[in-house]
């Protein structure tokens, strides 16, 4: 395998972890709100999680892009573009939507931080990948995306 | 085309990328160790502060509690877990008329309901700021006006900023200070003085019962002091002996205390063990791989011999080998170790069950500095019985002897 396609398949494979921690490894906070009319609304951690599970589809295809782009430029736009999905990753459960106020709920002590570790080590991976993807101008442009 | 000068880190580097799966097994082991050296040693870290935490905010001797309540106040203190119970006030004069009781000073425990912002219980304490020698001492050094009605300080691990105003039984309260982390069931309970807990238990006699509202001379606890030179079993015993019969219970402090370094040390002996059979592991690993790949590349350094090696070069060549095994190994241990120990810190203590503080970051960066050392030194230690060995091969032996 070229070393390009394993970039992307890592990637790919980061975006399917970011997705499978909030719904199956570490999923958030279970109760519900309760509210006045005795009605029940999840909590700010369940949205969080929801939002992740798209920016991990994100992060997913960004993976897959990578995979089958060819061009230089094109594989840095795909390392930036992905990057930035991480940060708005890290940005959602720290100050986007946010989580429970107390420290030892389950979304704080294990949906965010593993969110944090996935999108921490994909943005190194995405400059690694910005920084390797060779000179502008080189690959192949036919046929490239 | 390139030009690389032949350096022994250069070929080194080569030869060590030319066999990917076996450099790669080995930076494994190696970052093994030093995940196991790191993590292992701030996990016990953390937990020795978490007992020490303990000892030094425990100021109690000796606690009085409702018979069978015994466990369900050590949750609280060491775990947080929130738990109702109570007795009546009378105890607090009474034990304080036992001889060898210094002071005496009572608290109320409220739990309250899953309701709120994120849905969960948490432990109200409220205490007398008049007799108190518990939490004063230790809250006197952050916030200095005693605690006015309706006002209450928060444990670190609640998210809640002075002078911010949280809701508990539908009262509003003023957030008057965020305490620091005590690694103990401290950090997710909430203090009051006596008044506002006796408010908020009136309050909540609307979502729940609470036999304080009906009786305000309940209390859930009475924090002993004794006097010097009394032995805390013999008053243990003598507050056990006249009071036992009214359904008054004593929980030893140094037995709690002792319990938990208990616990630390069974931990601390699997973590030391773990990570000494890994170090060996690790030893013995390299030094064998290093050792029949010098059988299998005993042709490749008497070429190197033949294009004008020195001995002590092909010795450098395998040493270095090591050394950059060893540093990857260590280093990405190092990170991988961080990435597990800091962000799932609570994670981490909610399993073991122990008090549990984070050392500072001086003890941090000395703990990855002592880890990455006894690591990285691993490696050229493996290689230095097969860098010796170097020194003794016979160059025409070695490349006619497959012929």
């Amino acid at each position: 395998m070229k070393n390009r396609n394993l970039k992307g398949l890592i990637v790919s494979v980061w975006g399917l972890l970011v997705i499978l921690v909030p719904t199956v490894i570490f999923p958030p906070c279970s109760h519900m709100l309760e509210l006045v009319d005795g009605g029940t609304v999840p909590m700010k951690c369940f949205w969080s999680g929801r939002a992740e599970i798209g920016i991990g589809f994100l992060i997913l295809c960004g993976g897959l892009l990578l995979f089958f782009a060819k061009s230089a430029e094109t594989r840095k736009f795909i390392s930036v573009s992905t990057l930035l999905t991480s940060l708005v990753g890290i940005a959602v459960p720290a100050f986007l939507i946010g989580g429970c106020a107390m420290e030892t709920m389950t979304c704080r002590t294990t949906t965010f931080p593993a969110l944090y570790v996935l999108h921490a080590l994909l943005i190194l991976f995405c400059v690694v990948s910005f920084f390797s993807a060779g000179e502008v101008g080189s690959g192949t442009t036919k046929a490239s995306l | 085309m390139k030009q690389l000068s032949l350096t022994t880190y250069v070929i080194a580097l080569n030869n060590l990328r030319r066999k990917k799966g076996r450099s790669l097994s080995l930076i494994l082991l190696s970052a093994l160790f030093s995940f196991m050296l790191f993590g292992g040693a701030i996990l016990i870290k953390s937990l020795e502060n978490g007992v020490t935490s303990l000892s030094n905010r425990l100021g109690a001797d000796i606690m009085a509690v409702p018979y069978g309540y015994e466990a369900d106040l050590q949750s609280a203190l060491l775990r947080g877990e929130p738990s109702t119970f109570y007795f009546d006030s009378g105890v607090t004069d009474d034990v304080a008329g036992i001889e060898g009781v210094q002071r005496t000073s009572p608290q109320i425990y409220i739990a309250t309901l899953r309701a709120g912002c994120c849905s969960y219980p948490i432990q109200l304490i409220g205490y007398d700021p008049e007799t108190d020698f518990i939490i004063q001492p230790w809250l006197s050094s952050q916030v200095g006006d005693p605690l006015a009605e309706g006002d209450i300080y928060v444990g670190s691990s609640i998210n809640a900023e002075p002078g911010q105003m949280l809701k508990f039984f539908g009262i509003t309260f003023r957030v008057a200070a965020r305490l620091d982390k005590t690694g103990m069931g401290f950090d997710t309970s909430v203090f009051m003085n006596l008044d506002t807990a006796r408010k908020a238990a009136r309050e909540s006699e609307r979502l729940q019962e609470n036999p304080v509202a009906q009786d305000e001379n309940l209390i859930s606890s009475v924090m002993i002091k004794l006097a010097n030179g009394y032995d805390v079993k013999e008053v243990a015993n003598r507050i056990l002996q006249a009071y036992a019969l009214e359904g008054v219970h004593v929980v030893v402090a140094k037995n709690v205390i002792s319990d938990v370094s208990g616990s630390l040390n069974g931990l601390t002996v699997y973590i030391v063990i773990l990570a000494a059979v890994l170090g060996v592991l690790s030893v013995v690993v390299l030094g064998v791989v290093f050792s029949v790949t010098f059988s299998e590349r005993r042709k490749e350094f008497s070429l190197y011999r033949v294009l004008g090696a020195t001995k002590g070069k092909l010795a450098g060549l395998v040493m270095m080998e090591s050394v950059l095994i060893s540093l990857a190994g260590s280093l990405s241990g190092i990170a991988a170790a961080a990435l597990v120990v800091f962000p799932f810190s609570t994670y981490i203590q909610s399993i073991v069950n122990l008090p549990y503080l984070q050392p500072s970051v001086g003890v941090i960066l000395a703990a990855a500095g002592i880890s990455f050392l006894i690591s990285f030194l691993t490696g050229p230690l493996a290689a230095l019985c097969t860098a010796l060995k170097l020194g003794k091969f016979e160059i025409y032996t070695a490349i006619r002897e497959n012929e």
